[in-house]
């Protein structure tokens, strides 16, 4: 019986482990005039590794209008290398839809995109000097193209990554092969969004965590995201967390401005409550200010995600 | 002794976690809606939403275009009128039009009639509206399912289609 009751405890400090503080960083545009901000940004990667995060995910954009090439890209994994912990890594535009630009080296960005599955997203596992496992879309459902959109769970807080682009999604009007390129990509994004809160429902999840590369509410009314290349995820991102109810928070970069707010919230006046309060989005800092932001998440409190930046002097 | 308990307790618990909800994917394309008083379950197309409306029905519907929509409703058992006189009338609500088709049907064990009816709507003579109507009789009560296609053309729209057939029963 002693024994029966020291395992129920055991079992019940597990738990009450489960619920107890971490923090992650997010950060994104980095380095974009390499000269200038690689110093800067390998200075940030030591003071992330002192914070000890559970996790870092960059957002994408690891560089500006850069060459796209083959060594470029060894650099960003040999930058990578420096995290001490295990760092989970989205596709920007600038390292492959824009690629085909003549100053980026007018690359064809799908075969830019394949390149960087190959470099980044070839094991289903984080990058940096801890990888973490993570379960990639590519190796469990029949979109097996698409292994840069993972997912994984931290003290019972879903993450997930999707393949959403600056620079209009991809979306190119004058090129047949790019145009189905991001409708193929989108629709792989939305599978896998309504899996994730899927799951998020079934197993009550305390937060999901949604990290992208685009910034999708520029337009001059909330209205506006709704249509567009970036229109049917941010429709879906309203859809589902509606429904999932919990707080939802959405990690992207791609404009450079360091924004916490609810993009989505719709008033119903004063004497109800706002729809779609629960999402909450995180913008993170970009070049020229090469600077990151560590979220802590505290899955005893109703509002779970707690905004700090991250920067040297 | 504890630590060791512990470290096999804990053991446990991640053996208890082999499957992990994580690695399973589901091409999910449908919602459920839950009636708990009445004990049905009805599916609707995922990026449909869903409201009530002032009368206290369930509305699910398109939010992208607003045409299609299905109405959910319960109507209590009137002696004086059948299944078929009750399907009629929830296809036709009063407006001019024609029934283009009806049969006899089962929904999930219990009889159900379907009728089909096209609308002309008063704002204009050529505007129409495609409505597909199922009612399931059960005990007290007949239980409509009112599908409404807006754009009538193309068939009957596949999503208020499928979500007409979807009801089950506990």
């Amino acid at each position: 019986m002693p024994r029966i009751l020291t395992l129920a405890i055991c079992l019940l400090c597990a738990a009450s482990s489960q619920a107890e503080r971490f923090t992650f960083v997010a950060l994104g545009d980095t380095a974009y005039d390499a000269a200038r901000d690689q110093p800067i940004y390998e200075a940030l990667i030591e003071t992330i590794n002192r914070s000890e995060p559970a996790f870092t995910i960059h957002v994408g954009d690891v560089w500006g209008l850069n060459h796209c090439g083959n060594a470029e890209i060894e650099e960003v994994a040999e930058t990578f290398r420096r995290f001490d912990h295990s760092l989970v890594y989205v596709p920007g535009d600038n390292e492959w839809t824009d690629c085909h630009y003549r100053l980026a080296g007018a690359f064809d960005p799908a075969e830019r995109l394949a390149r960087l599955r190959e470099a980044f997203f070839s094991e289903p596992a984080s990058l940096g000097a801890k990888p973490m496992p993570l379960i990639s879309q590519g190796r469990i459902s029949p979109y097996a193209t698409y292994t840069e959109n993972v997912r994984w769970q931290e003290h019972g807080v879903l993450f997930f990554t999707m393949n959403v682009t600056g620079s209009g999604n991809g979306y190119r009007y004058d090129d047949s092969k790019a145009l189905l390129e991001a409708q193929e990509r989108n629709a792989a994004n939305v599978a896998w969004l309504r899996d994730s809160f899927r799951i998020a429902r079934d197993n009550a999840y305390k937060g999901v965590v949604i990290a992208v590369h685009a910034e999708m509410f520029r337009g001059d009314s909330a209205q506006e995201s709704f249509r567009g290349p970036h229109g049917i995820i941010v429709r879906e991102i309203q859809i589902a967390s509606e429904r999932y109810g919990g707080p939802v928070l959405l990690v992207h970069g791609d404009y450079h401005e360091f924004i916490v707010d609810r993009p989505f919230i719709e008033s119903q006046g004063e004497l109800e409550l706002p729809r779609y309060a629960n999402i909450t989005r995180l913008e993170v800092f970009g070049a020229s200010e090469v600077r990151a932001v560590q979220v802590s998440v505290d899955t005893d409190t109703p509002w779970l995600f707690g905004f700090e930046p991250l920067y040297n002097e | 002794m504890k630590l060791w308990l512990c470290v096999g307790a804990l053991a446990f618990a991640r053996s208890l976690c082999a499957d992990d909800p994580l690695a399973e994917f589901q091409d999910v394309q449908w919602e459920t809606y839950r009636d708990e008083a009445r004990g049905f379950t009805f599916r609707y197309p995922y990026h449909w939403s869903s409201r009530s409306n002032s009368q206290g029905q369930r509305v699910f519907y398109d939010f992208n275009s607003y045409d299609s929509r299905v109405t959910v409703y319960a109507r209590s058992r009137d002696p004086e009128k059948d299944l078929v006189a009750v399907a009629r009338e929830a296809a036709s609500q009063e407006w001019e039009g024609s029934i283009v088709s009806e049969k006899n049907i089962e929904l999930d064990g219990s009889p159900a009639y379907e009728v089909e009816f096209h609308w002309v709507l008063p704002a204009g003579e050529r505007l129409t509206a495609v409505v597909r109507v199922v009612v399931v009789e059960r005990e007290e009560e007949w239980l409509v399912f009112h599908g409404l296609d807006g754009r009538a053309s193309d068939g009957f729209d596949k999503g208020a289609a499928n979500a007409l057939y979807s009801v089950s029963f506990d």
